[in-house]
């Protein structure tokens, strides 16, 4: 049996609008991760309510800035600081911010 | 194995592996194979090794970590590398933080090869670095003794 | 206030069978603040999609992490097999439970033994890795590998077993679980344990939700949530109870992971009993195009698979996001206020991976 998980699309100003309602509900933030497109990155929310996974995809250019949840979700710090390194993308107001130093690693932005 | 001239004690330091090798390490000290029949003690002190077990390709941030052990060690010293990503990289040469093989960061004296390295052939590599081990100690107490003649 | 130090703790520390830095603020004997560093077994393998084909991948992917290496495998084959919309045979399915479970056998096993050493309890560390040995020639007996098994593919698994193989795994398991409950009940009843785990570490219920973690972390905590219970594999013809602990502490994780094992233990039980005859494995032709997302309950909590094909042989992304990583929010949560004497103890009882962490 497959799992139906609902996958929805959401633009970048909602993201923190949307971890809110979901911290109200409950929800427990799963995971992070981007994705390189053709002219930027896809970002991929997962929240976890119960046995519901809700996932929302944020389509944004390659030097868009947006804002992080750390504020509602502390665990979001890890995944963001992930992104910023590995990908290069532009992440404001991390709790804490590793700088792109959270891997250390030898190459830069190796995902771009 | 004729005989053995000291009980080695054993470092053990995963080095950017999959902790596949590691756990077949843990699995040498442990009941079925138990090194420590031979006097072999699994230590986590660099200051009391005389043998280095790494496993991993080593990356960029562990290149500084794993010289820094190696240099704790007091001589006479002996490096194994344990599984083939420890060797030349294995599966992960081609990822891009991985600096491909520990001979890279340190000399390795023994090789054993394998994904994930058995216990029998890890077992046989600590076996082969106990030669060199004490080849190197006699070469160590020559050196030292021509040193004190030239006094 | 007293005045503030900062200890170091690891990478190369004697209880870290891995690396992972941690900088420890004290503030006397007790811990205020814990910032981990990790980064010292990345490699980059998700990055490996480029160079490597969608069907090779699945080696490297199951060599993420060595102890869970059979489920990182069987994530991916999912995804994938989800993607490309392809059924695999119902003997495939219960393969792979069968598998599964004993991989969380071990990787018990294998951290009750870790913990045993941490506390100091050579003996107890010992017995339990003997017992993990078993398993161990079993996974060799049916896969061939001890600890990297290469034993799914896309489509379904490579290997089989047959019913006088299976009858004799369930033998040995009958036996094994005599052994288990003798050992186990040292960890359950013993009174110096229990003065090492007791009331340390609390993790509650509202922090476990908003610091995300997962799997027997988030079970000991009195959350009711096992991902196993979404029946991918053949879990959803299993009848299992979701297992959780009520003290928030790190015994009430050791608790939770000693029942999972004699959960485990009925879980292939039942899955012999009920294996359906037929092939193992079907035939995939073609690319994967589309994305999909996948879930799995391993020995550590949930792992996220998120895999993006093109079309072409490479994928476009491949992703995991594996329960060690969602727990080291809350490794930092119960860190602050504990005892500096408690960080080996505290440490361990996230069962941390960190292979699986940095990927």
């Amino acid at each position: 049996m497959r799992e139906n998980y609902e996958l929805k699309i959401l633009s970048p100003d909602q993201i923190t609008i949307k971890a809110h309602s979901l911290r109200n509900k409950g929800a427990r933030l799963s995971q992070i991760c981007s994705v390189r497109t053709k002219d930027g990155f896809d970002l991929l929310y997962s929240y976890v309510i119960d046995y519901t996974f809700k996932n929302y995809k944020v389509s944004i250019t390659e030097d868009a800035q947006i804002e992080s949840i750390t504020a509602i979700f502390p665990n979001a710090f890890l995944y963001e600081n992930e992104m910023s390194e590995l990908f290069g993308i532009n992440i404001k107001y991390i709790a804490l911010d590793y700088k792109n130093k959270l891997y250390d690693i030898a190459v830069e932005t190796p995902f771009k | 194995m004729a005989k053995i001239t000291k009980s080695p004690w054993l470092l053990h330091y995963d080095g950017s592996s999959c902790n596949g090798c590691d756990i077949e390490v843990l699995a040498c000290l442990t009941p079925v194979y138990d090194v420590e029949r031979f006097g072999i003690i699994n230590t986590g002190n660099p200051k009391h090794a005389d043998i280095f077990l790494v496993t991993g390709g080593i990356n960029e941030k562990n290149k500084a970590v794993v010289k820094q052990l190696y240099d704790q060690m007091p001589e006479p010293k002996v490096v194994v590398a344990v599984g083939i990503c420890a060797c030349n990289g294995g599966v992960f040469k081609d990822a891009y933080n991985i600096i491909g093989g520990v001979d890279k960061a340190i000399p390795v004296d023994v090789y054993v090869p394998g994904c994930a390295a058995r216990p029998e052939a890890i077992i046989d590599g600590v076996v082969k670095a106990l030669g060199v081990l004490d080849e190197k100690q006699k070469a160590f107490k020559a050196a030292k003794k021509q040193k004190g003649e030239n006094k | 206030m007293s005045k503030r130090s900062i200890v170091p703790f690891g990478p190369q520390h004697p209880v870290l069978p891995e690396p992972i830095h941690l900088d420890l603020v004290l503030e006397d004997e007790k811990v205020v603040e814990a910032i981990p560093s990790i980064g010292f077994i990345h490699r980059g393998l998700e990055k490996l999609v480029d160079k490597r084909n969608y069907k090779d991948y699945l080696y490297v992917i199951e060599r993420i992490c060595g102890i869970c290496s059979f489920m990182h495998g069987m994530g991916y084959a999912e995804g994938i097999e989800r993607i490309m919309d392809v059924e695999i045979p119902d003997r495939a399915k219960y393969l792979r439970t069968i598998w599964c479970e004993m991989s969380r056998l071990h990787s018990h096993l294998l951290w009750l033994g870790l913990l045993a050493d941490a506390f100091g309890f050579e003996s107890l560390f010992m017995h339990c890795w003997r017992m993990r040995e078993t398993i161990l020639d079993m996974f060799e007996a049916s896969t061939g590998g001890r600890v990297i098994f290469s034993v799914n593919k896309i489509g379904g698994v490579l290997k089989d077993m047959d019913s006088a193989m299976l009858k004799s795994f369930v033998e040995m398991f009958d036996k094994m679980e005599e052994e288990v409950k003798t050992l186990t009940n040292v960890f359950l009843k013993d009174y110096t344990v229990g003065s090492r785990l007791r009331g340390v570490g609390i993790l509650t219920k509202e922090d476990a939700i908003l610091n995300g973690a997962v799997g027997p972390m988030m079970r000991a905590a009195g959350i009711e949530q096992d991902t196993r219970k979404l029946g991918y594999a053949a879990y959803g013809d299993l009848d299992f109870d979701i297992i959780t602990g009520k003290d928030c502490d790190s015994f009430a994780r050791c608790e939770v992971r000693i029942n999972e094992i004699f959960q485990s233990f009925n879980i292939i039980r039942q899955a012999v009993d009920k294996i359906p005859q037929g092939p193992v494995s079907v035939d995939v032709k073609g690319n994967p195009n589309g994305e999909a997302f996948v879930r799995l309950e391993q020995p550590r909590g949930e792992a996220v698979f998120y895999f993006r094909g093109d079309g072409t042989e490479h994928l476009n992304r491949a992703r995991v996001r594996t329960p060690t990583f969602a727990n080291i929010p809350s490794l930092v949560k119960i860190l602050e206020g504990c005892d500096y004497a408690d960080v080996p103890i505290l440490v361990l009882t996230i069962d941390p991976c960190v292979s699986c962490t940095e990927r």
